[in-house]
C-alpha cells in the first residue's frame, strides 16, 4: 500500500470509530476499546505517526460483542478495515478511497454501518437464548 | 502403579526400544522412551482428539508378506514400512513392532512441528508481554523449543473480541485462543456440562458460551489447562508474573476431599491457586471455591494481639495477651477451661491440643463442624468411587459438601477409565478416553434433596435425611427399590452418606449402615463435616467425662476458641473470659476478652486426614500474617498464661505425638498422601447441626475499587485521538535498538 493510501486509512478508521460511537450509543449499544496497536505498546522510542492507538473496538450489549471493527497495524501487508459480526459468520472487509472507506467498489457509509447494528441486534433478537 | 492389561508390545522410538503396555498411545511411546515431542490439545485426563497437529512423528509398521512371515529387507532386516505422511502420535495407537521417529532423528518431523508451530502463531497476538500466561505458556516454550524463531506472515492477524468476562473468576481473550478444544472437551467430558464451545468456522473460529456465562463448579479448572493466556484466573488477573510467584505445593482444607493444590504467594499475598495433580484424590481437577475462595487469605487480616481494656480491645503483643490471659483465668480452675477448635486444625494442632487438654484435667475439648455417628462400615477410597458401577449418593448435596466427589462419580458413570500410569507420570494420551464419552446414568442413584448431580442420576427419590437409610433397607416406593437392587446387583458398590444423613444421625444409623454394607457389599464414603474432622475424631477430640463441649459451650466458665465463631454462627459467647484465635475479626472475636492472630491453613505445616482416610500433607506459602500463630505455639502461650508447660511445643514433638499416638508417621508424608483406614474414629453427640456450605461469605473474592480494564473510546474521541504519549522526533541516526 502506498504511504498516501496508509494515511488515508488510518483518518477513515478514525472516522469509522466516531460512527461507530454514535451510531452504537443511538441504539443503546456499548463500545469498548478491544486492543491498541502492538506497534505502538512495543514501539519504544521508535516514531510514530498514526492518528490513533486503536487498532480494534467492540460494539456490544450485556458485555458482549456484537460486532468487532478492527484496522490492520501499519506494517501490515494488504492492510484494511475489517468488520465482523461475532457469531453471524459475517465479515466485511473494507479498504481505503479517496473519498472514505470503500467495500469493493461500494463506499462504505455511515448508513451502511447504521445498516449494518440493525441487523446485527436483529439477528441477536432472534437469537433463541 | 495401575497399567492396563494386556501383553506388552515391542515399540521402537528413536533407536530405543520399548515394551509398553498394549494400547499406549504414540506420544506416550516417545515419552517413555525419554524423548520429547510437542503438544498442545492433548491432555492427560481428556480425549485426544489430534487437533492441534503439534505432535507429529514418523511411524511406521512391519507388514507380514503373503508367507505370512514379517518382509524383509535386503539385508534380511524386517522391514518398516512408515506411513506416508506424518503422524498425530497423540492419536495414533503404538503397536507391536512399530518404529517412531521424532525431531531429534527425522528431518521430516523437526520440518512438520516447525512449520506446524509456524501456523499456530499465524494469528495469534502479541500479547505476551502484557498475558498473565506469559512465562508459564505452552505455546511460548514449544515455540522456543520448536520454531523456526523467524515470521515470514505479513499480513494482518485475526481479530476478535479480547479480555472478555465469561464469569466472575474467568477471563476469555478469544484472539490467544489457538483452537486445540481442550476446554471444551474439558466441560463436555468432566463435570458434564456443554456450556462452552466453537463459534464460527475457519479462521474465525472463536470460543464463547450461549448460556450467559459460565456456572460456577468446576469452571477454573479450564485456565489450568488452557495452554494459552486465552483463559485466565480473573481473581488472580496482573497481580504477578508466574515466575515472580513462590509456588507452595499444600493441600487444600476448605472441605474433606484434600485436593493438592498449589497456592502462588507474592510479597506476602496469596495471590493465586491452581491445581496439582493427586491421581489418587482430585486427578488435576479443583473446585471454584478451593481456586477462587482465597482473598480472605489476604485481605482484613488481625496481625496482632488484642487484649480488653475498659471494655474495649486494644493492640497488644503476646507478653501483654498472656498477661491479660493470666489475669483473667486466675479464677478458674484450669479443669473447666473449654478448649474448642475448627475442624480444619491440623493433625500437629489436634495432638497438642489433646495433651494439653490432658495436662489441664479438662473434658470439655471438642472440634466443629463434626457429626455424632460413627460408622464402621468398610470406607471407599476416591478411587473407589471413580470404579464403582453402582453409586447411591444419601442426603448429600456434594456440591457443597465436598465437590470433588461429584466428579469422580461423573467418572464412574463414563466407564471409571483412569489414564494409564507410566514412568513419565499420567498417559499424555490415554486413547481409552473419548470424546463425547457414552455416560450410564442408570449406575447413580440420588436420595434426597435435589442437588447438582440430581440430573446426572437414572435413579432419583425424594427424601429427607434422617431415615434415609432405614427406608433404603425396606424400600417403600419403586424409587427406593430400584436404588437397593442397584447396589445388590453390582460388584463393587458405593454408598455416599452425606450431612442430611450423617447430621441427624441416630444411633441407630451406624447399625444400619453396616446392615446395608453387608447386605450389600457396598463401600462407604461418609463425608465428614469438616475438612480435618476425620483427624480430629481419630484424636478423639472429643468433649469427655459428661462435658457439654461445643454445644454447651453458653455454660462454659471461661474458653479457648480457635477459628470458630459461635457468636456469628448464633450459638453465643462463653459466660466466662473468652479467649478467640482467629485470622480476622469475626464477631465473636469482637466480644471476647483476648484475641490471638491465627494463621490460615495456607500457612502452616502440618497433615490433614480426608475423607476417605488418607493421610496429607499441608506446606507453608510465604504470607504476611503479622503476628499470627498456629494453634501449636498458640497452646503453649496459653499453657504458659496457665503455668504450665505443655507437652507438645512445636513440629517435631507434635509429630513424635502423634506417631505415639496413632502409630502413623506424618512427616515426609509421599506426595499422594497415606491411605489409612485403621484408625478408629471416636464420636460424640455432637449438639449443634451444620449446615455445609463451601462458600463462607469471607470467601468472595474482594472487586479492587477503580481497577477496570476497559477504556471507552468516547474518551479518546473527546480527547480528539490524541495520542497520551506522541512526542515527534527525528529517527536517530544509526538505528535504535
Ligand atoms: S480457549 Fe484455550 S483451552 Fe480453549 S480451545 Fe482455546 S486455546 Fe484451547
Ligand atoms: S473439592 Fe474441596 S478440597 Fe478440593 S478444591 Fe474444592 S474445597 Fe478444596
Ligand atoms: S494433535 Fe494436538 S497433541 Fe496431538
Amino acid at each position: 500500500m502506498a504511504n498516501s493510501d496508509k494515511a488515508a486509512l488510518y483518518r477513515q478508521w478514525v472516522e469509522l470509530l466516531g460512527w461507530l460511537e454514535q451510531e452504537a450509543a443511538v441504539r443503546g449499544l456499548s463500545t469498548e476499546k478491544v486492543a491498541d496497536f502492538p506497534d505502538y505498546i512495543y514501539r519504544m522510542e521508535r516514531p510514530y505517526d498514526l492518528p490513533t492507538t486503536v487498532m480494534s473496538v467492540s460494539v456490544g450489549r450485556g458485555g458482549q460483542a456484537l460486532l468487532v471493527a478492527a484496522v490492520s497495524p501499519r506494517h501490515v501487508d494488504l492492510g484494511g478495515v475489517s468488520l465482523r459480526l461475532m457469531g453471524g459468520s459475517k465479515h466485511w472487509h473494507l479498504h481505503a478511497g479517496e473519498g472514505g472507506l470503500l467495500e469493493g467498489k461500494r463506499p462504505f457509509t455511515r448508513e451502511r454501518l447504521g445498516a449494518l447494528l440493525d441487523g446485527a441486534l436483529q439477528g441477536r433478537s432472534t437469537l433463541a437464548v | 502403579m495401575r497399567r492396563p492389561t494386556g501383553g506388552p508390545v515391542k515399540v521402537t522410538v528413536d533407536g530405543i526400544p520399548l515394551d509398553l503396555p498394549a494400547g499406549t498411545s504414540g506420544i506416550d511411546a516417545v515419552f517413555a522412551a525419554g524423548r520429547d515431542v510437542p503438544y498442545f490439545c492433548a491432555h492427560s485426563y481428556l480425549s485426544p482428539v489430534g487437533a492441534c497437529r503439534m505432535c507429529l512423528v514418523e511411524a511406521g509398521t512391519p507388514r507380514k508378506g503373503k508367507d505370512g512371515e514379517l518382509e524383509k529387507d535386503e539385508n534380511g532386516e524386517v522391514k518398516i514400512f512408515y506411513f506416508p505422511k506424518p503422524m498425530a502420535s497423540c492419536t495414533m495407537q503404538a503397536t507391536e513392532g512399530m518404529h517412531i521417529k521424532t525431531a531429534a532423528t527425522s528431518e521430516v518431523v523437526a520440518k512438520s512441528q516447525a512449520g506446524m508451530m509456524e501456523f499456530t502463531l499465524i494469528n495469534h497476538p502479541l500479547d505476551c508481554p502484557t498475558c498473565d500466561k506469559g512465562g508459564a505458556c505452552e505455546l511460548q516454550d514449544r515455540a522456543f523449543e520448536y520454531g523456526y524463531g523467524a515470521s515470514r506472515f505479513g499480513f494482518d492477524r485475526r481479530h476478535a473480541d479480547k479480555h472478555y468476562p465469561l464469569s466472575d473468576f474467568v477471563i476469555l481473550d478469544q484472539e490467544r485462543c489457538i483452537h486445540c478444544k481442550r476446554c471444551v472437551r474439558y466441560f463436555e467430558e468432566v463435570p458434564g456440562q456443554e456450556v462452552l464451545d466453537f463459534i464460527e468456522r475457519g479462521g474465525h473460529t472463536f470460543i464463547d458460551t450461549q448460556e450467559g456465562g459460565l456456572p460456577t463448579g468446576f469452571s477454573g479448572n479450564i485456565t489450568d489447562i488452557c495452554p494459552v493466556g486465552a483463559l485466565l484466573d480473573n481473581v488472580a488477573r496482573f497481580r504477578g508474573r508466574n515466575w515472580e510467584y513462590d509456588h507452595t505445593p499444600t493441600t487444600c482444607t476448605l472441605c474433606p476431599v484434600g485436593c493438592a493444590i498449589t497456592v502462588d504467594a507474592r510479597n506476602g499475598r496469596l495471590e493465586r491457586i491452581v491445581g496439582r495433580e493427586n491421581r489418587d484424590v482430585n486427578e488435576m481437577w479443583i473446585c471454584d471455591a478451593g481456586r477462587f475462595g482465597h482473598s480472605f487469605a489476604s485481605e482484613g487480616r488481625l496481625t496482632r494481639p488484642l487484649i480488653r481494656e475498659d471494655g474495649k480491645l486494644r493492640e497488644a503483643d503476646w507478653d501483654e495477651a498472656m498477661a491479660a490471659m493470666n489475669r483473667g483465668l486466675a479464677g478458674v480452675h484450669p479443669s473447666h477451661l473449654g478448649l474448642f477448635v475448627a475442624a480444619d486444625s491440623t493433625l500437629e494442632e489436634g495432638v497438642a491440643l489433646e495433651r494439653l487438654a490432658a495436662q489441664l484435667g479438662t473434658g470439655n475439648v471438642d472440634h466443629w463442624p463434626r457429626y455424632a455417628a460413627q460408622l464402621t462400615a468398610p470406607t471407599a477410597t476416591l478411587t473407589d468411587v471413580a470404579q464403582a458401577d453402582a453409586v447411591v449418593v444419601i442426603g448429600a448435596d456434594l456440591g457443597e459438601e465436598a465437590p470433588v466427589v461429584e466428579l469422580r462419580i461423573l467418572e464412574a458413570l463414563r466407564g471409571g477409565i483412569l489414564p494409564t500410569e507410566f514412568d513419565h507420570g499420567t498417559a499424555i494420551a490415554d486413547l481409552r478416553l473419548t470424546e463425547r464419552p457414552a455416560r450410564t446414568p442408570e449406575k447413580l442413584a440420588v436420595i434426597g434433596r435435589e442437588s447438582g448431580l440430581w440430573r446426572h442420576a437414572g435413579i432419583r427419590a425424594a427424601s429427607n435425611g434422617h431415615n434415609a437409610v432405614a427406608r433404603l433397607l425396606r424400600p417403600d416406593t419403586d424409587e427406593l427399590r430400584a436404588a437397593l437392587a442397584l447396589l445388590e446387583g453390582a460388584k463393587q458398590p458405593v454408598v455416599i452418606l452425606g450431612a442430611d444423613v450423617l447430621g441427624s444421625g441416630t444411633e441407630a444409623l451406624a447399625a444400619q449402615v453396616s446392615e446395608l454394607a453387608s447386605r450389600t457389599g457396598a463401600k462407604v464414603l461418609a463425608i465428614p463435616a469438616g475438612a480435618n474432622s476425620a483427624g480430629l475424631a481419630a484424636l478423639g477430640l472429643l468433649p469427655r467425662d459428661g462435658a457439654a463441649g461445643y454445644a454447651g459451650l453458653g455454660d462454659a466458665p471461661a474458653a479457648f476458641l480457635s477459628r470458630l465463631d459461635p457468636v456469628g454462627q448464633g450459638l453465643g459467647l462463653p459466660r466466662g473470659f473468652t479467649v478467640v484465635h482467629d485470622t480476622h475479626l469475626t464477631e465473636t472475636a469482637k466480644r471476647a476478652d483476648v484475641v490471638l492472630p491465627a494463621v490460615t491453613n495456607y500457612e502452616k505445616r502440618g497433615t490433614t486426614v480426608n475423607l476417605e482416610g488418607r493421610f496429607l500433607a499441608l506446606e507453608q506459602a510465604a504470607l504476611e500474617a503479622g503476628e499470627g500463630a498456629d494453634l501449636i505455639r498458640t497452646l503453649t502461650a496459653l499453657a504458659g498464661a496457665l503455668g504450665v508447660r505443655p507437652g507438645v511445643r512445636g513440629l517435631k514433638s507434635a509429630q513424635a505425638a502423634l506417631h505415639e499416638r496413632l502409630g502413623v508417621r506424618v512427616d515426609g508424608l509421599p506426595e499422594r498422601g497415606a491411605l489409612n483406614l485403621n484408625v478408629t474414629r471416636a464420636a460424640a453427640p455432637a449438639g449443634v447441626p451444620y449446615t455445609p456450605q463451601l462458600w463462607k461469605p469471607r470467601m468472595r473474592p474482594v472487586t479492587r475499587e477503580g481497577e477496570t480494564w476497559v477504556e471507552r473510546t468516547r474518551q479518546l474521541v473527546e480527547e480528539k485521538w490524541a495520542l497520551p504519549m506522541y512526542v515527534p522526533q527525528p529517527v536517530q541516526p544509526g538505528g535504535d535498538d
